[in-house]
């Protein structure tokens, strides 16, 4: 047993051995977790650009707009520039105030606010809230004007005095219904779920060549020569794999903790996925590793296989936005699962007993998984 | 440049032979693009249309004006609408997910409103539906803003009056109703410059793998020089850039060949839209430039054909990541936006993206300026770098 993890224990070495994973295994991860958090972290909200002039009244409608709850605003000073941002999709629509904005209102004018939106984005439903926004300001153009028709002086001041006034129509919104994605979640909380079964598969993978190299490099057969059985050898490298998987995980785990304050949740449950969901990363990996030759074209379909299998898995985008078929497409893959199980954890408060379902699935991939590459393993090691 | 031919030409028959280009350069990029695109390519933004329902339990002008502003919405397709009689199946169906949000116009409303009582609007929206309840939201306050006008009018033009009666009220609220709005919203539709889910899988995949395609012919030299064929070559009697151009050549015939590829391909499996070719393929011919001098610096820099392998990964990994070949980084705005055009892929995406737009050349030349300034910056010191060399 002691030679069994004296192996597994080069495994482990020999990654912080490969300067290059540095950066693979452990910067990447969380700047992907970062990145996404900053993006996507709290849903989407559509956000609209305005370019507005300089004056009062000018102000109160950027304000009003920015009042509107689920819209974000962002200001550009040249219209040039908004113009090319909604071209660009940077912002999913923009309001251009004209310069002379609130002369031409103080005045006796008509003013043309532009609504510029692209033709397949969400235009026509955003140009309700800035047509509301455009309409309560209005509201107090319209009534000065009607009073000064009416030979009131000062009238501008008397409709902003008596704006509180009157009576008016108030709006009362109520939610219902169980929100997919509570409020509580934090900002890099699903990103990180989701990047560290990407990641623990990912590197698992890559983690192929590595055994790939050691049976080419002969160093399986020298130890073959020594006194040790090839069921402690075979359990050595699995081990190492295994070994790899798990600081992986266990990485991204406490530094997202402490980094970010990213939740967990029960802590006996996640260390349990870990545990289960590294078991299947290194049985995938020992497959592979055992079944090809070049270790560069092994390293290749690694990443293409890391990084598909973890898209279609819901480790790129929330499951619950696939459509109902691809839903089930994706729970073929051990991704899905693992993900499954951390949302219970995190969003539901579940606890180990809560999970024991989808822990059941993962072990069962592990120990299909696990077989077949034990077998194929010894196949190729004794034949060597 | 006989020199640099024969050996460029040596050199691609060994990539030829040596599989792993086609895994990575055209392999993985496609693959990975079909899988992205299944998974994400549902349209979202495109296909958003919150889907409303108004139960409307007031009889008078003030409720029915709300249901014919939502009917004209649902018109010209900006909403659904369901028209229903009781509060409790639109609250169900709100809550069921079935309804985004639904408007409650309670009774008596109409009244409220003309004799300047409380009167309220009440919208009932889905936790999941934060957009379409905003929008909701949106819709009620100008319909609320346009009654409250009239009031506001109505209560200001009484200022001028020493002792107003029922029927002055009537009167004037008739005559402020028909005030024209001082403020007119104009559509102006603007050029739709975003590549399509598609098209953006397949070009960011291609881009983002065009760093690793190209990285075999330059780390050749290294490769070279550790194998001692390096030396060899110093021997012969060819001048001494003719290695390193030929690297660089074969470089960049394997990134225009791959790339090239990708597009053909994904034009006809993919039905993706790349646009005007010309255009494209100026893109593609800069962004290929841009990718060899990146991989070519580094290789400069590099003591070992792994050290450059290794580093050029990092490199290629991470300006693909902030240049948002993965996912659109550009909708974070602000630094992240700015940080992005430090990334050649950037450039490259907004390339395409300005030719979504239409038009060919004269839409992509700043990009096109762009990744050459990228191609300048790194050639000139990997060419002196790699130049000034030792061959062992």
């Amino acid at each position: 047993m002691t030679k069994a993890f004296t192996i597994a224990a080069v495994g482990v070495l020999r990654l912080f051995r490969d300067r290059s994973n540095i950066f693979f295994v452990f910067v990447l991860p969380l700047a992907l977790v970062f990145l996404i958090g900053s993006v996507f972290g709290g849903g989407f909200t559509p956000t609209i650009g305005v370019s507005a002039p300089d004056g009062e009244l000018a102000r109160e409608v950027v304000s009003r707009l920015e009042e509107t709850d689920g819209i974000a605003v962002r200001s550009y000073t040249a219209r040039d520039e908004l113009v090319r941002a909604v071209e660009r999709g940077d912002v999913q629509a923009g309001v251009i105030l004209p310069v002379d904005f609130d002369e031409a209102l103080e005045g006796d004018g008509t003013v043309a606010v532009e609504f510029l939106a692209r033709p397949d984005a969400a235009g026509p439903q955003l140009r309700t809230a800035v047509a509301a926004a455009i309409a309560e300001e209005s509201a107090l153009v319209r009534a000065a004007r009607f009073g000064a028709r009416r030979g009131l002086t000062e009238a501008f001041d008397v409709a902003r005095r008596l704006q509180g006034e009157v009576s008016g129509v108030e709006v009362v919104t109520r939610a219902v219904g169980e929100a997919l994605f509570p409020s509580s979640l934090g900002r890099f909380d699903l990103g990180a779920s989701q990047q560290l079964v990407l990641f623990m598969f990912l590197t698992g993978l890559a983690g192929a060549s590595a055994l790939i190299e050691t049976r080419q490099l002969g160093v399986i057969r020298r130890m073959m020569s020594t006194p040790t059985g090839v069921g402690t050898i075979l359990l050595g490298e699995v081990l190492g794999r295994y070994g790899v998987v798990l600081v992986q995980g266990v990485y991204i785990v406490a530094f997202s903790l402490f980094a970010f304050g990213v939740d967990w949740g029960d802590p006996l449950g996640a260390v349990a996925i870990l545990v289960v969901f590294g078991a299947v990363s290194t049985a995938f990996a020992v497959l592979m590793g055992a079944t090809f030759r070049n270790a560069q074209q092994a390293g290749g379909l690694g990443v293409i296989l890391g990084l598909g299998v973890a898209a279609l898995g819901g480790s790129m985008v929330p499951l619950e936005i696939f459509s109902p078929t691809m839903r089930r497409v994706a729970h073929l893959t051990p991704h899905a699962w693992a993900y499954d199980a951390f949302a219970e954890l995190v969003r539901r408060d579940g606890s180990l007993s809560d999970i024991l379902g989808e822990l059941g699935v993962l072990a069962a991939y592990a120990l299909v998984a696990g077989t077949l590459a034990v077998w194929r393993l010894r196949v190729v090691t004794t034949r060597e | 440049m006989r020199f640099i031919l024969t050996i460029a030409g040596k050199d691609l028959r060994l990539r030829v032979r040596d599989r792993s280009v086609f895994v990575l350069g055209l392999l993985a990029p496609f693959l990975l693009a079909v899988i992205f695109d299944l998974v994400l390519g549902a349209p979202s933004e495109a296909t958003f249309q919150p889907r409303f329902a108004v139960a409307d339990l007031d009889t008078g002008p003030v409720g029915d004006g709300l249901v014919g502003v939502l009917r004209s919405l649902a018109e010209g397709d900006v909403i659904d609408l369901d028209e229903v009689g009781s509060v409790d199946e639109v609250e169900a169906a709100v809550e069921a997910g079935d309804l985004d949000a639904a408007f409650v116009i309670p009774a008596g409303f109409s009244q409220a409103v003309t004799s300047g009582g409380e009167a309220t609007l009440r919208i009932v929206g889905n936790v999941d539906a934060p957009i379409s309840v905003a929008i909701a939201e949106a819709v009620a306050r100008g319909y609320a803003a346009e009654v409250e006008a009239v009031q506001l009018s109505v209560a200001v033009a009484l200022q001028t009056l020493p002792s107003p009666t029922v029927s002055d009220v009537a009167t004037l609220a008739a005559e402020a109703a028909t005030m024209p709005p001082p403020i007119e919203l104009v559509d102006v539709t603007a050029a739709d410059r975003v590549l399509d889910t598609s098209t953006f899988f397949i070009a960011g995949m291609a881009v983002f793998f065009l760093f690793f395609t190209v990285s075999f012919g330059v780390v050749g030299l290294l490769e070279e020089r550790q194998a001692g064929t390096l030396a060899r070559l110093a021997a012969a009697p060819i001048p001494r850039y003719a290695a390193v151009a030929a690297k660089m050549v074969v470089s960049y015939v394997v990134g225009v060949v791959a790339m090239a590829v990708l597009v053909v391909a994904s034009t006809l499996i993919l039905d993706a839209r790349w646009g005007d070719p010309v255009g494209v393929a100026v893109l593609v011919l800069a962004a290929v430039a841009a990718a060899v001098g990146v991989v070519a610096v580094v290789a400069g820099f590099a003591r070992t054909a792994e050290q450059a392998s290794t580093l050029q990964a990092i490199i290629a990994v991470s300006l693909g990541m902030i240049g948002g070949v993965f996912f659109p980084t550009n909708l974070g705005g602000g630094f992240l936006a700015k940080l992005a055009l430090a990334s050649p892929h950037r450039w490259f995406m907004n390339g395409l993206a300005d030719l979504a737009g239409g038009g060919g050349l004269s839409v992509v030349w700043p990009s096109v300026a762009g990744l050459l300034a990228f191609a300048v910056v790194t050639t000139v010191p990997a060419l002196y770098r790699l130049r000034t060399m030792e061959p062992r």
